[in-house]
């Protein structure tokens, strides 16, 4: 089986490094970004199956990149994982099917979750 | 059958037939007039027997009558103005029966003479006349309404002719013969005309032979009288002899009355005296039996009465009843009932009558002149000799009063004396000139003269009197007396100055000595030494006055009353209370009836008063003159008399209305202030300045179990300790006189911590010293508002959360992450672990190992759950952020519900140790239970709370150890869905119970939950919803939830 890529985008640095390194143990070729504009530079060269990605970014937010890459990369799916537990996914990525209808809300107790779904949206691809 | 020729024949037949019939007529006239003739001879001859004009006429008529001719024999009067008809000889029945139809009777009758021709020209002419038709006569006779039945009179009488002829007698007409008949004419003239010429001369023998028998009785009649006069004359003279020679009334009076009624043969005579008052003529004597009778009924008449007597003693005249049939003025004697005449003559002597006489015979007329002259002699002859007697009666009477007077005199003046000398009064009298005639040894000691010095001396002399004020000479009283005749008392400030000078205060009078005639003979004076008594007279004058303005005056009243309740003494004051204006109005009402109010206790005040003999301050209400009522307090005694008798009350009487209505107001005043102090929900502590209990109202009662009665006087702290602690404060204020406030002061209370808000007041008003302590039970105001900071407090942690979750969630998410990789790059089974544990030389076996044995992979795992709460509590904080956008949506509650359960069933958690599955469910829910508006999850998070929270708790228990169950309940308020959620478990205690909705309140071990969950729920429902939260529960009683949310949307802040 071909080896998932996931990005992860999160400015925080503990986290995104756990996270990375998590995927990493769970088989995932798995890199991170700090900010959404990088990460669609780096899609461009290299493009990624799935995204975890963190709505409160410096530049543009987490919403704005998922509308963009899912414009240029309608196969990637997406999932929010979010510090803010109030967050409601805007109208329109709710509908997005590549955006995981889960949000998930730091701090994760378990990361298997985050796995779980990615599995389940890839393979629904 | 007549013709002309035999016509000169008929005439001279005629004229023979004519003169036959003449003749025959004169033939029957002539018979006629023989008839008469020999019937007037025959009368004639009968009438020279006749003696009287009765028996004239009677011859006349009878014979005429048998010839069928009626007679009348008309009178005139002296004057020959009149006829009337004297002797008539029609039957008496015609008569009658003419009488009713004329309305004339024939006796009374008198015509006229003027008016009828027929009468006029007999009598003045002396003419003899026929009448041809007697109608016309009659009617002239006649009154006109008998005019019509002339004809029948005529009929009747058979009077259709007449001849009236003049009856002369000396050549004077005394009368007229009328003859009446159908036979008469003309012719009969002459014949009548003798006759009554004889008829005349006849009645005029009879008259004169009347006249000479008259003549004779007469003469008869004066003999009779004279022998008469003879008797009388004699008895008088014997009357007189007795009367002078009697001197004894009763004697004289009755002799004189027999004398009298025996010599002149009378009926009845009887004497009458005058009283004494005039008034009466009294029966004294009275012949045979019926004087007797009369004396003894004491038989009287009133002088100037309807009796003879009265009459004739009252004008003093003689009075004469000829017959006592007629006499109108006469007393009908029953005694007496034969007397026909009776003569009364008044008994005079010396100018006054003094009685009467009545003389009464069985005879009318008895009496003539000379009786009267002759008895009016003797009963005068026996006045006088009554008075005669009278007189001498009373010399002798008089002699012996004077004798008998003088034996008193002589007497009386021995007592006099006697009675002078042993008086303590003295005694001294003058004669008309003033001078002593007389005087007692009391006179003689006062004024130091002796009687033989002083007699004959001048009464001011011997009598020195001078006034005590001004030392000026006083008048003379004895001038006085003698002056005015009446008696004097002279002034009360007299001093008499002795012979030696000594003076005595003298009280005295004088009066007048009269003798039988009403004359002054002098004067007599009575005094004695008043010295001692003027002294007392006048210390007593001044008390009275003392006592008497203060009765007057008094602004109380004053009383005195008989038990029954008559007034007796009222003074102004009380009559004034009473609403009247005067004492004597005041008496007219009494006590028992009118005075009181009939609610007014009179017998509750007798017997009072009775008892004790005195009452005070007794209070009634007495209505008053108007009709109002006022209140009044009465203190009065019972006066007793020597036996115990209660003779009256006195008392005084205060209008204590206003009083009393000031103390009513006063009490009702008091009685409204303490309803509102007890009605107060705090603590209300009057204290004085020595800091004993003045005021204790019914909720100091209620806190600290004390009454009222225990707690007044009390010090302070005694009866409130924790109170003591402000005595301070106390002393503060009323020092200060400023208001002293403490809030929220807690204590300890039955475990649980109270709050107080003490306030200390000072009174301010009327110099009161003290304070009022005011206490009021804060404690749910300080719990309220402790939720309420709290509440704050959350919402603005809330707000804070909001903007802190995302910064803090990070940095955990960075620490638990990287626990979790820690935890697989030592644990796990992955290529890259193998890889990099060969490369040191060891591996992952050998690792794990390590971390077992020093239990490495469990702390891992608590960073992990550290971070897990901590998170929680992040994400709880956020609950309490303000509701952000409405995102309310009708739910049914009870789907709510179910999806709860549902929740629980599948919630698990590697702590809990509860299986959801086996705690029943019981569902009442209302049907057609609206929906609400909500926020969904909210609802839930709340339901769920609670039912988590029921669960843990049934797993320690439930009441009476049945199996765990939830009951779950909806129905409908009015504006509310209400809920509830019971579990039967153990319950909480009361004081866990108000605790539960306050935040990080807990009863769990420190690292189970965190204490938010309810107080969240609380928000939720009663911040974001505006609905209602509350919990009843008790100890083994299991709890129960009880949530309510409104039907409508409101607002929240």
């Amino acid at each position: 089986m071909k080896t998932i890529r996931v990005l992860v985008l999160d400015d925080d640095k503990t986290v995104r490094e756990s996270l990375t390194a998590y995927l990493e143990d769970m088989g995932y070729e798995a890199w991170a970004m700090v900010d959404a504009e990088s990460a669609l530079a780096h899609l461009a060269r290299v493009p990624a199956d799935a995204a975890i990605v963190d709505i409160r970014l410096p530049g543009m937010n987490g919403e704005e990149f998922i509308r963009a890459a899912h414009e240029h990369w309608p196969q990637m799916v997406f999932l929010v994982y979010t510090g803010s537990p109030t967050f409601q996914s805007p109208t329109d990525i709710r509908g997005f099917k590549r955006v995981s209808k889960q949000i998930f809300v730091k701090p994760l107790s378990d990361m298997n979750l985050l796995h779980l779904e990615i599995q389940q949206m890839v393979k629904k691809r | 059958m007549k013709d002309k020729a035999s016509e000169p024949f008929t005439q001279e037949l005629d004229e023979m037939r004519q003169r036959i019939t003449a003749l025959e007529t004169v033939n029957a006239i002539y018979k006629q007039s023989k008839q008469l003739l020999q019937t007037l001879n025959q009368a004639s001859v009968a009438m020279i027997q006749a003696l009287t004009p009765e028996e004239i006429f009677t011859a006349v008529s009878e014979e005429l009558t048998r010839i069928n001719l009626t007679c009348v024999v008309l009178l005139t009067d002296e004057k020959q103005e009149s006829l009337s008809p004297k002797y008539f000889n029609y039957p008496t029945k015609i008569i009658r029966t003419a009488e009713k139809l004329t309305g004339l009777r024939i006796e009374a009758f008198s015509t006229l003479i003027e008016a009828t021709d027929a009468f006029k020209q007999v009598v003045w002419d002396k003419k003899t006349i026929f009448i041809e038709d007697s109608k016309d006569t009659l009617q002239n006779i006649l009154l006109k309404p008998s005019w019509q039945f002339v004809n029948e009179v005529v009929k009747l009488l058979n009077i259709p002719k007449a001849i009236n002829a003049p009856l002369l007698i000396e050549d004077e007409v005394f009368g007229i013969f009328s003859v009446q008949g159908a036979n008469l004419s003309e012719a009969d003239v002459p014949t009548i005309t003798t006759f009554a010429h004889q008829m005349a001369a006849a009645w005029h023998k009879s008259q004169l032979f009347e006249q000479i028998n008259q003549d004779i009785a007469k003469r008869k009649k004066t003999e009779e009288t004279l022998h008469q006069r003879h008797t009388q004359l004699q008895t008088a003279a014997e009357v007189s002899h007795a009367a002078s020679s009697i001197l004894v009334i009763d004697k004289l009076i009755n002799q004189s009355v027999t004398l009298i009624c025996e010599r002149f043969n009378l009926y009845y005579v009887g004497l009458f005296l005058i009283d004494k008052k005039q008034k009466y003529a009294v029966l004294r004597a009275g012949t045979g039996e019926s004087g007797s009778k009369m004396i003894a009924q004491e038989h009287r008449l009133r002088v100037g009465g309807t009796s003879m007597i009265g009459q004739c003693v009252a004008q003093s005249e003689a009075r004469i009843a000829l017959d006592v049939g007629e006499e109108a003025v006469r007393f009908d004697n029953p005694l007496l009932p034969l007397t026909r005449s009776e003569l009364a003559l008044p008994m005079r002597s010396r100018g006054q009558t003094i009685g009467a006489l009545t003389v009464q015979s069985t005879e009318m007329a008895a009496f003539d002149t000379t009786h009267i002259s002759v008895m009016q002699t003797m009963a005068d002859q026996i006045a006088i000799a009554i008075d005669n007697a009278n007189l001498y009666a009373e010399v002798q009477q008089e002699l012996a009063e004077r004798e008998l007077a003088e034996e008193k005199l002589r007497k009386s003046e021995e007592n006099l004396r006697i009675t002078l000398n042993s008086i303590g009064d003295a005694v001294i009298a003058t004669d008309t000139k003033g001078r002593v005639v007389r005087m007692n040894p009391a006179a003689e000691q006062l004024t130091g003269w002796t009687f033989d010095e002083a007699q004959g001396k001048p009464l001011i002399d011997v009598f020195h009197i001078i006034n005590a004020k001004t030392r000026k000479l006083a008048e003379n009283p004895a001038a006085k007396v003698m002056k005015t005749g009446e008696i004097v008392t002279l002034a009360n400030h007299t001093t008499l100055i002795a012979k030696d000078g000594t003076e005595h205060q003298i009280a005295d009078s004088g009066a007048p000595i009269q003798d039988a005639d009403d004359n002054t003979s002098g004067v007599v004076l009575v005094f004695r030494d008043v010295s001692a008594e003027y002294q007392m007279r006048e210390a007593l004058r001044e008390s009275e006055e003392r006592f008497r303005s203060i009765y007057e005056n008094a602004t109380v009243g004053i009383y005195r009353t008989t038990p029954e309740g008559k007034i007796l003494m009222a003074n102004p004051a009380l009559v004034k209370m009473i609403g009247y204006s005067s004492f004597e109005e005041l008496k007219k009402r009494n006590l028992d009836e009118q005075w009181y109010d009939p609610n007014y206790p009179r017998e509750e005040f007798k017997r009072l008063i009775e008892k004790e003999g005195k009452l005070i301050g007794f209070s009634s209400i007495w209505k008053k003159s108007d009709g109002t009522n006022i209140i009044v307090s009465e203190s009065a005694k019972a006066l007793k008399d020597a036996d115990g008798n209660i003779l009256y009350y006195e008392g005084i009487a205060v209008d204590i209305t206003k009083q009393k209505h000031a103390e009513r107001e006063l009490a009702r005043a008091k009685n409204y202030i303490d309803n509102i102090i007890n009605s107060m929900p705090s603590v209300l502590i009057g204290v004085d300045a020595e800091g004993n209990v003045t005021q204790w109202n019914h909720q100091a009662e209620q806190v600290t179990g004390l009454k009222i009665k225990d707690a007044l006087g009390q010090k302070l702290g005694e009866v409130f300790p924790r109170l003591s602690l402000e005595m301070e404060h106390i002393k503060t204020t009323m020092r200060k006189r400023e208001v002293q406030e403490n809030a929220k002061i807690p204590h300890r209370m039955a475990g649980e911590t109270r709050y107080e808000d003490v306030t200390i007041y000072p009174l301010l008003t009327n110099g009161v010293e003290g304070v009022v302590i005011r206490i009021d039970d804060v404690t749910e105001q300080v719990r309220l508002e402790e939720m309420m900071i709290q509440s704050e407090k959350m919402l603005s942690i809330g707000g804070l959360a909001a903007g802190m979750a995302h910064e803090i969630n990070n940095p955990l998410a960075g620490m638990m992450q990287n626990a979790e990789v820690l935890r697989n790059r030592l644990t796990g089974d992955i290529p890259a672990n193998h890889r990099a544990a060969e490369a040191v030389g060891t591996d992952i076996a050998t690792i794990r190992a390590y971390l077992e044995a020093r239990k490495l992979g469990v702390m891992l795992d608590n960073i992990r759950l550290s971070g897990s709460r901590a998170a929680k509590i992040v994400q709880n904080m956020l609950s309490f952020a303000r509701k952000s956008e409405s995102k309310f949506a009708p739910h049914a509650l009870d789907d709510l519900l179910d999806r709860t359960v549902e929740l629980a069933h599948t919630d698990y958690n590697l702590k809990k140790n509860y299986d959801f599955q086996q705690i029943r469910i019981v569902r009442e829910y209302e049907e057609d239970l609206p929906k609400v508006p909500c926020e969904e999850t909210k609802i839930q998070q709340v339901f769920l709370n609670i039912i988590k929270n029921g669960a843990e708790e049934m797993v320690k228990g439930t009441h009476g150890n049945a199996p765990p169950q939830f009951t779950l309940r909806t129905y409908k308020e009015e504006t509310m869905a209400c809920v509830e959620i019971i579990d039967n478990g153990p319950g909480m205690s009361e004081a866990v119970r108000k605790r539960v909705f306050e935040p990080f309140f807990t009863t769990k071990p420190v690292d189970q939950g965190t204490g938010l969950g309810l107080s969240v729920s609380y928000f939720i429902i009663v911040e974001h919803h505006g609905g209602e939260m509350s919990v009843e529960s008790s100890l083994k009683r299991g709890t129960k939830f009880i949530i309510k949310l409104p039907f409508a949307i409101r607002e929240q802040i």
